[in-house]
């Protein structure tokens, strides 16, 4: 069977529950855990166990002048607070075939302005895990 | 969209009467010595060309039309003279009306317009001599 390739050109991204795909261009979700050394006297290959998980959801945004964007993640970076992210890879509903990726998320690292003379505005928002659960994969 | 454009700057360069002064006479069937690509043949001298050289879209998700659009355009006077006194007025008036002028695109909010490079070389063509100067502008614009 022939496998078709996933172009990405119709994700979803919701923060605290606020659609804002048409503001993103691009999005990243990694989900790293440590890698724990755990070799033995005695074995002739190192052995890892996995660790504590992270996770990181970045999406790239292009603010527009209605501040949308600005209003969204400013009051967010400056409070601390946590809020829900969602992306999928499609705007269809969630299923089996279109994950959707969700987690309790925080920002630390906010930039509202970013930029060259003679560029569109465009920011990269990295979205950090702040919630027990970490990143969920699910259908809802 | 570069019919929309082509028209908001041709009707930017055709508009003003500073410009149009240091052109030739067009020919029957049009107003100004303001071409699109390519001059027409027989053309009197000087004119201005005009044509887009790039257009780059750029997206968002789940959106066909673009966030916005960049282009170069290039815009050049040409003159068939000895020197480049000409040419270089053409130059100069086309840098006061393209660098953070306001063109009228329809359907089209405009974002930028400045000169992203400059140019000024002389053709040859049968022991005749031909000046060129203009330069390419970047037009940043995005569809309402």
């Amino acid at each position: 069977m022939a496998v078709s390739p996933r172009v990405l050109k119709d994700a979803y991204v919701e923060v605290n529950g606020t659609a804002i795909s048409q503001y993103c261009s691009a999005a990243t979700i990694e989900s790293p855990f440590d890698e724990l050394d755990v070799t033995t006297f005695g074995g002739n290959y190192r052995q890892f166990a996995q660790g504590l998980g992270d996770a990181t959801i970045t999406i790239t945004t292009f603010p527009d002048t209605t501040q949308v964007i600005d209003n969204i993640f400013w009051p967010l970076s400056q409070s601390g607070g946590t809020f829900t992210i969602k992306v999928r890879a499609s705007s269809a509903a969630a299923s089996t075939l279109n994950w959707n990726y969700s987690m309790t998320g925080a920002l630390y690292n906010y930039n509202p302005i970013s930029g060259a003379v003679g560029e569109a505005m465009s920011t990269d928002i990295p979205v950090r895990n702040a919630g027990t659960a970490g990143l969920t994969r699910g259908t809802t | 969209m570069s019919t929309a454009v082509r028209r908001a700057l041709y009707g930017k360069l055709a508009g003003d009467g500073q410009l149009t002064a240091l052109l030739g006479a067009a020919p029957a069937g049009l107003t100004h010595a303001i071409y699109h690509a390519v001059a027409p043949e027989g053309a009197a001298f000087p004119y201005v060309i005009l044509n887009q050289q790039s257009e780059i879209p750029t997206y968002t998700f789940q959106q066909a039309e673009p966030l916005y659009r960049d282009e170069l355009w290039l815009v050049k006077g040409v003159d068939h003279n000895l020197n480049s006194d000409v040419a270089d007025a053409i130059r100069k008036r086309l840098d006061e009306l393209l660098i953070d002028g306001t063109i009228s695109i329809s359907s089209a909010v405009q974002l930028y317009l400045r000169l992203d490079s400059g140019m000024a070389y002389t053709e040859t063509d049968g022991g005749e001599i031909y000046r060129h100067n203009g330069g390419v502008y970047r037009l940043m614009y995005c569809a309402t």
